[in-house]
Parts: C-alpha cells; sequence; structure tokens
C-alpha cells in the first residue's frame, strides 16, 4: 500500500515533461494527425460510394495545417526547441512544413480519379499519406537524431505500403518488396552511423553533438567519419542518388501513379531536409569532408539520371529517372555549403537548396498529373500515349509543356530560378566546375523533355486510339494542375517573396552553427 | 571472470549464428539460426547491464517478430538455396572481399577509438557506470521526459503497419 | 578488452554478416533476415555505446529501432505474403532486387 501511495506521489510532484507551449509549437503536426486519425475512422463507417469524400476532409486538414504554420511563421518562429531538444519550431522548419503539406495537398488532388479507376481502397490511401506528411514534417523539425530517424520510418514505411496498393497489378508488389528491402537495408545502414556519431560524441541531439565534436576535437576522428559516410549513405538512398538509386525506376513504375508522384517529391525533400540538419546543424566541422562526397555523388546522380532518362519509353520510367536527376541538381547547392565561412554565402547555398525542393515539388507533380490524365484517358504511360494530345486536349497539353519546360530549366519558368539559384550559389563558393557539369547536363536534360513536347504537338493520335479514348473525371486534377501551373509561373516571374521565405529558412541553420562555435 | 566468459562465449555464439543464417540452404534453418543469434545479443545485453532491453529483446523480437518469419517461411515455403553450389563465383567473391574490407574498417575504427587517449567522451565511464544504470526505473524516466515525442511517434509507426497490413493482406 | 570493445567488435561483425548476405542470398525472406541481423547489431552497438556513455540514450534508441523493426516485419512479410500468393512456388530468380 506504501509502495502505491508513494508511487502516486511521485507521480503527482514529477515536473511535466512537457508544457502547453509545447504543444503550441507542435500545432500544425498534430492538426494533421487528428485529420489522418479522422480519415481512418470515417473510412471505417462510410459506404463505398461517399469515401472519395474523404479527399475534402484531407484538403481542409492540410490547408488548416498551412494556416498554423504560417501564423506560427508570421508571429515570429520563437527558434526554440520543445520536448526536450527533439522538434525545433523554427523558419527552416515551417519552410519545409510548407512543402510536404502543398506535396500533401496536390497528391490528394491528383489520387482519386486514378484509384477509383483502378480498384485501389481511397480511403487508406488519403490516411496513409497523412501520416506520412506527419513523418515528413517531424524530420524537418526535429533536434535529434532519435525523432529524424523515427520520422524518416514512418515516412518511409507509408511509402512501402502505398507502393503494394495496386493489387491488381503485379508490378506493384515486386516494386514494393524490391523497394522494401532495398530500404530497410538503407535504415539499417543509416541507423548504423546514428551509433557510431552517437558513440563518438556521446549524444544524440544535433547541437549537443556539434559542440562535443568542438570540445573534443573530433573533426578528424576516423570512427566519427566512419557514421557519417554511413549515415549519407543511409540518406542517398532514401533522396535517390546515385548508387543508391537501385529502387528508383522499379518502385516508380510499379507504384501506382499518384504515389510515385508523391513519392517523387515528398519523402525526397524529407530526406534532404534530414541531410541539411544532420550535416549542417550535427555535423559542421566536418563539412570539408563530406562536401567532397556530396559533390561527387552530385556529379554521378545527374549524370547518370539524365542520360539514362534518354532511353526510356515509358514516361514514368523516364520521370523516375528525371527525379534522380534532380536529387543530383539539389545536391550541388548542399555541396557548396561547405567551401565559404561567410554566412551569406552559406546563406546563398542553403536557400538555393530550399528554393529548388519548393520549385521541385510543383514542376514534378505538374508532370505527374497529366500523366494520370493521359493514363486515365489513354491506359498506359508509354511516349506514344501522348501522340497528339496537343490536338485532343489542348489545355492538358500547354500544362505538360510549361512543366516539361520548367523541368529542363527553361525561363520564364521556376525550374530555370530555381537552377540559376543553385547553381550560382556553386560558382560563388568555388564549384565552378560542379556547375558546369550541372548545366551540360540540364542540356542533356532538354533531349527527353522536349521529345515529349514534339510528341504531344507533331504526332497525330491513329485513330483505332482514338477510338478507345476513355472519359475520365477531370475536376480534381484539373484543379491541381490548375494551381501548379500558376504557381510556376509565380515562382518564375516574381520569385521574392518565395526567395525572401527560403532566406529565411536557411537562417536557423547557420545561426545555430555560429552560435555553437562562439563567433 | 564468470562474466568474462560468458560474454566471450555468447559473442562468439552470435558470430556464428549470424554465419548460419547467411549460408544455411535451407530457410528455415535461417529462422531458427535467426533466433539463436537474438538470444545470444540479449544475453551480451544482460552481461552490459541493459536488463529492461535483455527482457524487451527477448519478447517481442524472439517472442513475436521471429514467430512471424517462422509463420511466413513455413508458409509459402521457399525451395532450398546453397550459396556454396552457387554459380555465381565472381560476384560472391567481391561481395565477401568488401566485407571483410568493411569488417575490418568497423574493427579498426573501434579499437582506435577505444585504446586512442583522445577518446574523453568513451573513456569516461567505460570502467564504472553508474549504479543506476539500465534499470527499468532509469530507463523508464528517460523514456517518459526527454524522449517522449520520439516514443508517442512509434505508437503511429504501429498504426500504419497495421492499416497496411490489413490492406494488402486483404482478399479482392 | 573491456567487455564494451567484446560486444563492440561482435557487433562490426555481426553487421558486416548480415550485410554480405544481404547481397549473396537471393530468396527474399533470407535477405529480410540478414536485415534483421544487421538491426539487431545497431542495437548491440547503440546498448555497448550507452554503456560507455552511461546514459540511458542509447537504450531508448535501442526501443525505437525495435519497434520500427516490428512495423517493418508487419509491412515486409504482408507484402512478400501478397506477392507469392499469386504464385504457387517461391522462384526467387524472379525478382532481381539487387539489380538495376
Amino acid at each position: 500500500m506504501s509502495f502505491l501511495t508513494n508511487t502516486l506521489l511521485q507521480i503527482s510532484t514529477a515536473k511535466p515533461s512537457f508544457s502547453g507551449d509545447d504543444l503550441y509549437r507542435i500545432l500544425p503536426e498534430l492538426i494533421v494527425l487528428v485529420m489522418a486519425v479522422l480519415i481512418v475512422i470515417l473510412d471505417l463507417f462510410l459506404p463505398k460510394r461517399s469515401r472519395p469524400a474523404l479527399g475534402y476532409l484531407a484538403i481542409a486538414g492540410y490547408v488548416a495545417a498551412l494556416v498554423a504554420t504560417a501564423s506560427l511563421f508570421y508571429y515570429g518562429n520563437p527558434n526554440k526547441t520543445s520536448f526536450s531538444g527533439m522538434f525545433i519550431r523554427d523558419d527552416f522548419s515551417s519552410f519545409f512544413e510548407i512543402i510536404f503539406l502543398i506535396s500533401g495537398i496536390l497528391v490528394v488532388l491528383v489520387t482519386p480519379s486514378y484509384s477509383l479507376k483502378r480498384g485501389i481502397p481511397i480511403g487508406e490511401t488519403y490516411a496513409i499519406q497523412a501520416f506520412s506528411v506527419l513523418g515528413m514534417m517531424i524530420v524537418g523539425a526535429s533536434g535529434d537524431l532519435m525523432a529524424i530517424f523515427v520520422g524518416i520510418e514512418l515516412t518511409s514505411i507509408c511509402s512501402y505500403i502505398l507502393t503494394g496498393f495496386a493489387r491488381n497489378d503485379p508490378g506493384s508488389a515486386e516494386g514494393s518488396l524490391k523497394y522494401f528491402l532495398l530500404g530497410i537495408f538503407a535504415t539499417a545502414i543509416l541507423v548504423y552511423g546514428m551509433t557510431w556519431t552517437f558513440g563518438m560524441t556521446g549524444s544524440t541531439n544535433l547541437v549537443a553533438i556539434s559542440q562535443s565534436i568542438q570540445r573534443n576535437g573530433l573533426a578528424t576522428d576516423p570512427g566519427l567519419t566512419l557514421g557519417m559516410l554511413l549515415m549519407v549513405v543511409g540518406f542517398g538512398f532514401k533522396i535517390a542518388a546515385v548508387p543508391f538509386h537501385l529502387w528508383t525506376p522499379d518502385a516508380y513504375e510499379g507504384a501506382p501513379t499518384p504515389v510515385a508522384a508523391f513519392m517523387s517529391v515528398g519523402p525526397k525533400a524529407a530526406g534532404f531536409a534530414a541531410l541539411l540538419r544532420v550535416l549542417i546543424q550535427g555535423l559542421p566541422e566536418l563539412a570539408a569532408q563530406w562536401s567532397v562526397i556530396i559533390a561527387v555523388l552530385a556529379v554521378l546522380t545527374m549524370t547518370l539520371g539524365n542520360v539514362v532518362a534518354i532511353a526510356q519509353t515509358s514516361v514514368k520510367r523516364m520521370l523516375a529517372y528525371s527525379s534522380i536527376a534532380h536529387t543530383g541538381y539539389i545536391m550541388v547547392g548542399l555541396a557548396a555549403y561547405a567551401n565559404t565561412s561567410s554566412p551569406e554565402r552559406q546563406n546563398d547555398a542553403i536557400s538555393s537548396v530550399l528554393i529548388y525542393s519548393l520549385i521541385y515539388v510543383f514542376m514534378n507533380m505538374g508532370a505527374f498529373a497529366i500523366l494520370i490524365y493521359v493514363q486515365n484517358r489513354q491506359g498506359g504511360p508509354d511516349v506514344d500515349d501522348f501522340d497528339g494530345l496537343g490536338t485532343w486536349a489542348p489545355g492538358i497539353a500547354l500544362a505538360m509543356a510549361f512543366c516539361l519546360l520548367s523541368l529542363t530549366g527553361i525561363p520564364p519558368t521556376g525550374g530555370f530560378l530555381g537552377k540559376f539559384y543553385v547553381f550560382r550559389a556553386a560558382i560563388d563558393n568555388g564549384y565552378t566546375w560542379l556547375a558546369i557539369v550541372g548545366v551540360l547536363n540540364s542540356a542533356v536534360s532538354a533531349f527527353f523533355y522536349l521529345r515529349i513536347i514534339y510528341t504531344m504537338y507533331f504526332n497525330p493520335l491513329k485513330d483505332e486510339a482514338r477510338a478507345k479514348l476513355q472519359p475520365t473525371k477531370t475536376g480534381f486534377i484539373t484543379a491541381g494542375v490548375v494551381v501548379i501551373c500558376i504557381a510556376i509561373l509565380l515562382l518564375g516571374i516574381f520569385p521574392d517573396p518565395a526567395l525572401n521565405l527560403a532566406r529565411d529558412g536557411a537562417n536557423p541553420l547557420i545561426y545555430v552553427v555560429r552560435a555553437t562555435s562562439g563567433s | 571472470m564468470v562474466e568474462q566468459v560468458v560474454l566471450i562465449v555468447a559473442g562468439a555464439l552470435a558470430l556464428v549464428s549470424a554465419l548460419g543464417v547467411v549460408i544455411m540452404p535451407n530457410a528455415v534453418y535461417s529462422a531458427l539460426m535467426l533466433l539463436l543469434n537474438l538470444v545470444s545479443l540479449a544475453t551480451l545485453f544482460l552481461m552490459l547491464h541493459a536488463q529492461f532491453m535483455f527482457a524487451a529483446q527477448l519478447v517481442v523480437y524472439a517472442g513475436a517478430i521471429l514467430v512471424l518469419f517462422l509463420f511466413v517461411v513455413t508458409l509459402l515455403n521457399p525451395q532450398g538455396e546453397n550459396i556454396l553450389r552457387d554459380k555465381r563465383r565472381l560476384q560472391q567473391a567481391g561481395t565477401i572481399s568488401m566485407g571483410l574490407f568493411m569488417g575490418c574498417l568497423l574493427v579498426g575504427a573501434l579499437l582506435y577509438a577505444f585504446t586512442n587517449g583522445n577518446q574523453p567522451v568513451l573513456a569516461a565511464s567505460v570502467t564504472s557506470p553508474n549504479s543506476t544504470y539500465g534499470t527499468v526505473e532509469d530507463f523508464g524516466k528517460a523514456l517518459f521526459t526527454q524522449f517522449l515525442l520520439p516514443f508517442e511517434l512509434t505508437s503511429l509507426l504501429l498504426l500504419v503497419a497495421l492499416i497496411g497490413a490489413v490492406v494488402l493482406g486483404k482478399r479482392k | 578488452m573491456s567487455s564494451i570493445t567484446i560486444a563492440m567488435v561482435v557487433s562490426a561483425l555481426v553487421f558486416t554478416i548480415g550485410a554480405c548476405g544481404v547481397l549473396l542470398r537471393r530468396n527474399p525472406l533470407v535477405q529480410f533476415m540478414s536485415i534483421e541481423l544487421m538491426l539487431n547489431a545497431v542495437n548491440l552497438a547503440f546498448i555497448s555505446f550507452g554503456g560507455a556513455n552511461g546514459s540511458a540514450e542509447g537504450q531508448v534508441f535501442v526501443l525505437m529501432v525495435l519497434t520500427v523493426a516490428a512495423a517493418e516485419a508487419v509491412i515486409g512479410l504482408g507484402i512478400i505474403v501478397a506477392m507469392f500468393r499469386r504464385r504457387r512456388r517461391m522462384d526467387v530468380d524472379d525478382i532481381k532486387v539487387m539489380e538495376g
């Protein structure tokens, strides 16, 4: 009895491990969580034909979370950590939250017409997508290796499940098995790297890690270098960098197209958020080592992605390789960070990564949305299926051409500005050769992007194919495509608001690094 | 002294059983070898004063995950695959030499880390862990105060796995 | 050699063996088991490093890895069963997981 009272006494007098402030700072995540759980519950009770209406609930949830993020941003992010350093509410996490929530909204817009046609369970799809977005938001805002690990695993497990959702398609199960095995192989490597980092520095908190490295002079410690290498390999799998990209083409091809669209933007951006947090906030002292590795990986990734994409006959596979190539462009910006000590230049590099990630969400999602439309009408994802799109769906063809020009990097689209900032950061910080490789790669990429534009406008639609065109519901997809095109155009013509946002987003990382180094 | 012996025996068993998982031609034997590996690793946990993780390892890994593995292996009954008689010698040699290189690298870095004087983080408490280390109380306190957020997130992880398993396993 | 050093060496070797197993075997079930070996090696490393640091962080991380492994086992075995329910026999040469 006395044991019980003692325990109760201990519980009642113990300090709570979090406060109301903590809950306020995690508000966007809580909104997404509530929305996801609501979808799971409602999905059980709703009759089958009214389940697509859950899409409105999902969009409402994402928009509410976006509003919460924006208001936290507007009233000044406190730059404070919550939950004992696990969660950081700063401009960086807000910027990535915006990216993840936008990709969540866009994927809800492109999902229903495809899934309903192929009998893919739609309520569960929305729910798991929402959990995935939640995992990404945690990754972007985490200040601790443990939170990064759990968040990135939440995202990855959702991706494995979503890839296998097309149960009528044998390629779906195969793609998801391959993705799953390579994914958890990468997870094991990643978490082993985290072990080494933890063992050598004595902490899993990113700021404490960088302090410990300084205090104990561990910058050239072989154990820590090994940990860094293992973590870069693990994150390399998640962002699909060459040579860790083997899963990408098969997983994208097997996955339902909306899921492939989602995987190519959301989890990839989450991987970059984790890389930025770990490398810049946790291991800035090792910058000289990791920047070389990232630069070499960037060259491999850009080149292989673009060269192999030329040979593809399936647009879905081509977009998979193109997404690999874009990983390479983003990595250029990350590599550029390390070569300079001036905060402005460092901000240039990080903000170029952020702005490219944002623009990439729109243009890649746009290309996939139109692929989904063509698949709904024609059935297949091949280049031939785009024959004469300019005549039988002129508006859609125009939007596709716009997205493809943006992916190539032609002004006045957002894609041009993204590439411009990334390559300028590389040149300013002494990586001119990397920028040159990047520009050459962009020229190569024009081949396969422009080939689709040529097919759409100059290849006539064969009569037998015209007879087989199927009707499709276009409401949600059209809305998505319109939003995407406006966003790409705005980002291309008036980039300043987004750029300022990205500059604010890049500041916390530099600020933390400078604060810990005492300068 | 007894501790050292137990430690070395458990470590050796862990290595042998790990090799067994990879080499055994029959997947059922691989799973049983994995069980042996899990138990010997749990013993090592106990020797390193992590009592709670010792129990968790046995209950979760050996009790739940491995049973699931055995269930699937017997359900699918995969054909045997003897890697000792495999034709792809060159590829195997490449993998094994890469493995040897990686093993040497890891062990080398370890020995460097533990013997080099520049390791204040490790050297500080290698000799005497404090008395409460590894107890359930100590562990629970850390889990529910400092690491509350990741702990709560793991519940979402399990929820997602549950939904995913139901959808993937459902017949049309 | 201290007990922590022995445990760390064991963990490094088990991790290496597991990684080799993933690359050598072609049966997805056994590849999955090899990855479980790697995750177990990670657990052992966390506990030994945590013991060396004298903090509970390592053990908490092990609990996270354990939960992730459990969730992954459910999903992975679900995928494998869904895939091979269609085929009678598990013909591993059909899936070339390690080739691009």
